[in-house]
């Protein structure tokens, strides 16, 4: 179980005036589960008790490094292949600069880093991950990944709960 | 299949590309390089997938072709459904015509910026033995941090001017049937002006020539290498304006062989299938291009910067102009063949994108409200745009009942697929034939040869799925001597457009 640890006082949706929680929604809503990510954003967003703001990215990019350093504390919502127990992950991330791939398409470790470097900017940073299985050329949701996003939702509304 | 003789290097797919590709080199029992290949791997058929849609959809659904170019595509498609909708190029309202022009030269701005200082730079500016795992944009930003900040405020300035006139930074929509959707305020226009809540054109134009300043003296001091990396005679292909001008939204077709002669002197864009075939290979899905009249073997072309700055005679706005007649002074050559010359161009392209933004954005004429005409429906449309890497076409044929039924879409990498494998093998012969060891460096001037294309795989065979890196090695008798594996994402982001 990878839920955030109350006690390190880690809820990104806790104790956030409205600027300053960004929320990053990754993915395609025109490749099935690849849109886990944005409909997770649009769920937020349409929740009323929810302080934030939501962009929605096909795949991060250098300037994003730029965008998160205006904010306290940022949530990295991606679709992920591959089974995780809870269908979903939630973790804090650590900004990472090592890394050896695409620069077309960074990760959220490595916009951090980005940031840091360039703005010394630090803030504090969560991934979650929702696990998909399908990944056509289509719109819609797979019935896994619906179910994941629906339990990663509702610890997105507990974490709200405890915020109260 | 490599013979029994020959030893197979497998890169696969090359770093800091758009999409998966992977790269094969075969080494003979002398360990020469005996071939060469880049090739691709996946394909899902976007030409088919448009097969049925309102053709008006169009313009919107093939963005999807790609996160990092989708208003080449756009574009392209809209100039192509325009002709559907009974109206050419001309037709359009100059309004409509001028903001298109300004969606796409910002759209080649923030590319070539992207291209340039987060995907090119490593290559330039660090040290060939510089470790793989630095050799990418974080690597830039420990040497350079001023040049890493100006390049994401460039990129940003091309998407900021996208996401004016599309609402969207990505997958917006500008175009629609014989025109453009919205007006252009002049709040809008002032935001790119006025350098208040962005650095201005002005700005750009600036921080452009000195990077071209930079590269300029970066050639000097490594004249060497860089004229002799993957310097190899070919064709050149790109758009030309009415008086043989770079043009990147509406020109006709000039080609240009290795020694400046025209092989295709100034057709019409919309005729392409007179002058153009494709052929295919077993071992990859990626089409090949090349000129009917003078065959598979001879007629393939470059696209993108290099070519279009060896095919025009001039550019029409004044800095850039300056700085492609250094371009030519410094090389000594016309056209120029060699590789790396690419990123030089490219930056020329920049100056001169934000020089034609200028001039469209001091232009009254874009803020008027005239932005579609009506025509008679017509069966068939062709839109030729330059995409930041190269002559892109797209062609449409629609029913009575508006449907498309049939399309073929060239998009720039296919162009450059034939020049692509040519790159990798001279730069495979030089750096890996009788070497006793394959090291790191050696694999990424491979790479270098290939990034500088700038190539766009995702756009070239719309691949689907993860991009692992893996490398492979095989020993002659193909056996698999050993192998590596990179990844493109530490969380398994499965797709990444």
């Amino acid at each position: 179980m990878t839920r955030l640890n109350p006690e390190l006082h880690m809820n990104p949706l806790e104790s956030n005036p409205a600027n300053e929680l960004l929320l990053i929604a990754i993915g395609n809503d025109a490749r099935q589960d690849d849109g886990l990510g944005w409909a997770f954003g649009q769920a937020m967003e349409a929740d009323e008790d929810f302080r934030g703001t939501v962009v929605y990215r096909y795949q991060l990019q250098v300037e994003d490094a730029l965008l998160i350093a205006d904010y306290c504390t940022v949530l990295f919502v991606d679709a992920c292949k591959g089974e995780l127990p809870m269908g979903f992950e939630f973790t804090p991330l650590k900004a990472d600069a090592n890394f050896g791939f695409t620069t077309h398409q960074l990760s959220p470790a490595t916009v951090l880093a980005l940031s840091k470097q360039l703005y010394g900017a630090k803030p504090q940073a969560f991934l979650l991950k929702i696990a998909g299985t399908a990944w056509a050329l289509e719109r819609g949701l797979s019935k896994a990944g619906a179910r994941n996003l629906a339990s990663a939702l509702k610890e997105a509304e507990a974490l709200q709960g405890a915020k109260e | 299949m490599p013979n029994q003789k020959t030893t197979k290097i497998t890169i696969d797919p090359v770093t800091r590309v758009e999409g998966h590709g992977r790269v094969t080199i075969h080494l003979d029992e002398q360990g020469e390089v005996s071939e060469a290949r880049f090739h691709i791997v996946e394909f899902r058929g976007f030409e088919r997938f448009i097969q049925g849609h309102p053709y008006w959809e169009v313009p919107v659904l093939v963005q999807r072709l790609c996160g990092i170019c989708p208003v080449s595509h756009h574009l392209a498609a809209a100039k192509a459904i325009d002709q559907l909708h009974g109206l050419m190029p001309e037709d359009l309202s100059p309004t409509a015509t001028k903001l298109r022009r300004l969606l796409h030269y910002g759209q080649v701005f923030q590319s070539h910026a992207l291209h340039f200082f987060y995907l090119a730079s490593p290559d330039l500016l660090l040290k060939g033995d510089t470790p793989v795992t630095e050799r990418n944009i974080v690597g830039v930003v420990m040497a350079n941090k001023d040049l890493a900040k100006r390049g994401i405020m460039m990129r940003k300035f091309g998407q900021e001017i996208i996401k004016a006139i599309t609402g969207k930074r990505i997958h917006g929509v500008a175009a629609v049937p014989g025109g453009n959707y919205k007006t252009f305020t002049p709040e809008e226009r002032w935001f790119f002006l006025d350098g208040k809540a962005i650095p201005s054109v002005d700005t750009m134009i600036e921080w452009t020539q000195e990077t071209l300043q930079m590269l300029r003296q970066y050639h000097e001091t490594n004249r060497a290498w860089l004229d002799s990396f993957a310097d190899y005679p070919s064709g050149h292909l790109g758009l030309v304006g009415a008086q043989g001008e770079l043009e990147l939204y509406d020109g006709q077709l000039r080609a240009i062989d290795a020694s400046g002669q025209r092989t295709l002197n100034d057709v019409p864009a919309q005729d392409y299938r007179k002058y153009f075939g494709e052929a295919v290979e077993p071992w990859t899905y990626l089409k090949f291009p090349y000129l009917k009249h003078l065959g598979r073997a001879d007629g393939w072309n470059r696209v993108g910067p290099l070519a279009r700055l060896n095919v025009c005679s001039h550019i029409g706005t004044p800095l850039a102009e300056q700085e492609r007649q250094r371009f030519f002074g410094f090389s000594g050559h016309s056209p120029v063949n060699r590789t790396l010359y690419y990123h030089w161009a490219r930056l020329i392209e920049m100056l001169h994108c934000a020089e034609v933004a200028r001039q469209l954005l001091n232009d009254p004429e874009i803020l008027s409200d005239d932005l579609v005409r009506e025509g008679q429906r017509q069966e068939e449309g062709v839109g030729v745009v330059e995409a930041p890497r190269g002559t892109l076409m797209h062609h449409y044929r629609a029913d009575e009942k508006g449907q498309v039924t049939w399309c073929n879409l060239i998009v720039s990498t296919t162009h450059n697929n034939e020049p692509m494998n040519r790159a990798v093998r001279e730069v495979a012969r030089r750096e890996l034939s009788r070497q006793k060891e394959i090291t790191e460096p050696m694999l990424n001037q491979v790479e270098i040869a290939i990034r500088a294309y700038d190539p766009c795989l995702s756009c070239a065979t719309h691949a689907i799925g993860d991009m692992p890196l893996r490398i492979e090695l095989f020993s002659h008798d193909g056996q698999l001597m050993g192998q590596r594996t990179k990844n493109s994402s530490l969380y398994n982001n499965p797709l990444g457009v």
